[in-house]
């Protein structure tokens, strides 16, 4: 039986969001933009679904004058990443599980 | 991006693609280790003169490691304000080096207290003991060789210098920052600047 993949994770964008925040302790909004190809749009809406499922933390703050979006994961998007690569590594090796 | 569902294969392939892009963001300026490297590298030559020469006022030269600790501030302000995330490793290295300053302090106390009942040149070795130890660490942790193959030759250097008399010992010292923090760093900062051409 296969593990159902957590919907939220389970999109490209957010994906690769968790999975920048995953490999750093924090990051602004410009350097996922950049890393992800997404339009700022695009980015802040799927921010916003991370951040209303606790998923990610996001701190608004002004630096030089500009206002700087900081995210951060969670130990709860920490932890429903590692759930979600299980569930597909059972995915990818059906006979493992 | 797309904001569409995906397969399986697709995740881990997105994933692994992601966390490497995170990893090779990540670029040390190696100005640090330069800065530092040279005000060792003096400070142990000018005082190894010094004791040679019998010059006692420049001994004064090892305070250039306080007065150091300005633009390495100034350094990392600048640093800091111009990254757009912090990394792991930034936080392990920056609470290494922060240990490493306070120990060379206590170190520092220790050596005026005793200075009179020990030998100068068990100092110099304990110094560079203690050079090698945050060295090996960054190197490993920032997968740079050329820092934890300084590292090791501290600590060689440090027990080579036992055989030596004073002032003797001081030269040494100035050796391991060179191979510890001046090269490395130079390594470091040639990278940098190969790898922010690239990105022009």
């Amino acid at each position: 039986m296969f593990k159902e993949l957590d919907p939220i994770l389970h999109s490209q964008l957010r994906l690769a969001v968790v999975s920048l925040l995953i490999s750093v302790k924090e990051a602004e909004f410009t350097f996922l933009k950049e890393k992800t190809n997404s339009t700022a749009g695009n980015l802040s809406v799927q921010i916003n679904k991370l951040k209303e499922v606790e998923y990610i933390e996001v701190t608004k703050q002004f630096k030089d004058n500009y206002p700087q979006t900081i995210c951060r994961i969670t130990k709860k998007g920490i932890d429903a990443f590692e759930t979600y690569v299980k569930a597909l590594q059972g995915y990818m090796n059906p006979n493992g599980q | 991006m797309q904001e569409e569902k995906f397969s399986p294969q697709e995740s881990l392939h997105l994933i692994s693609e992601t966390i490497s892009k995170a990893k090779a963001s990540y670029h040390d300026t190696g100005i640090g280790p330069i800065l530092w490297g040279c005000v060792v590298t003096i400070c142990g030559l000018v005082s190894f003169y010094a004791s040679m020469y019998k010059i006692s006022w420049l001994y004064s030269v090892w305070f250039l490691t306080i007065i150091a600790i300005v633009p390495q501030i100034l350094i990392s302000i600048k640093e800091r304000k111009q990254r757009k995330f912090v990394s792991h490793n930034d936080v392990a290295t920056s609470a290494i080096w922060t240990t490493f300053g306070f120990s060379m302090m206590v170190l520092s106390i220790i050596e005026n207290i005793m200075r009179a009942k020990y030998d100068l040149g068990m100092h110099s070795a304990v110094y560079m003991l203690v050079y090698g130890i945050p060295t090996i660490i960054t190197g490993s942790i920032c997968n740079i060789k050329s820092m934890v193959v300084g590292g090791i030759l501290c600590w060689i250097f440090a027990i080579a210098s036992t055989f030596f008399p004073y002032p003797f010992p001081l030269l040494f010292m100035a050796a391991s920052a060179v191979v510890a923090w001046l090269i490395p760093g130079l390594m470091v900062n040639a990278k940098y600047r190969k790898q922010k051409a690239a990105n022009v």
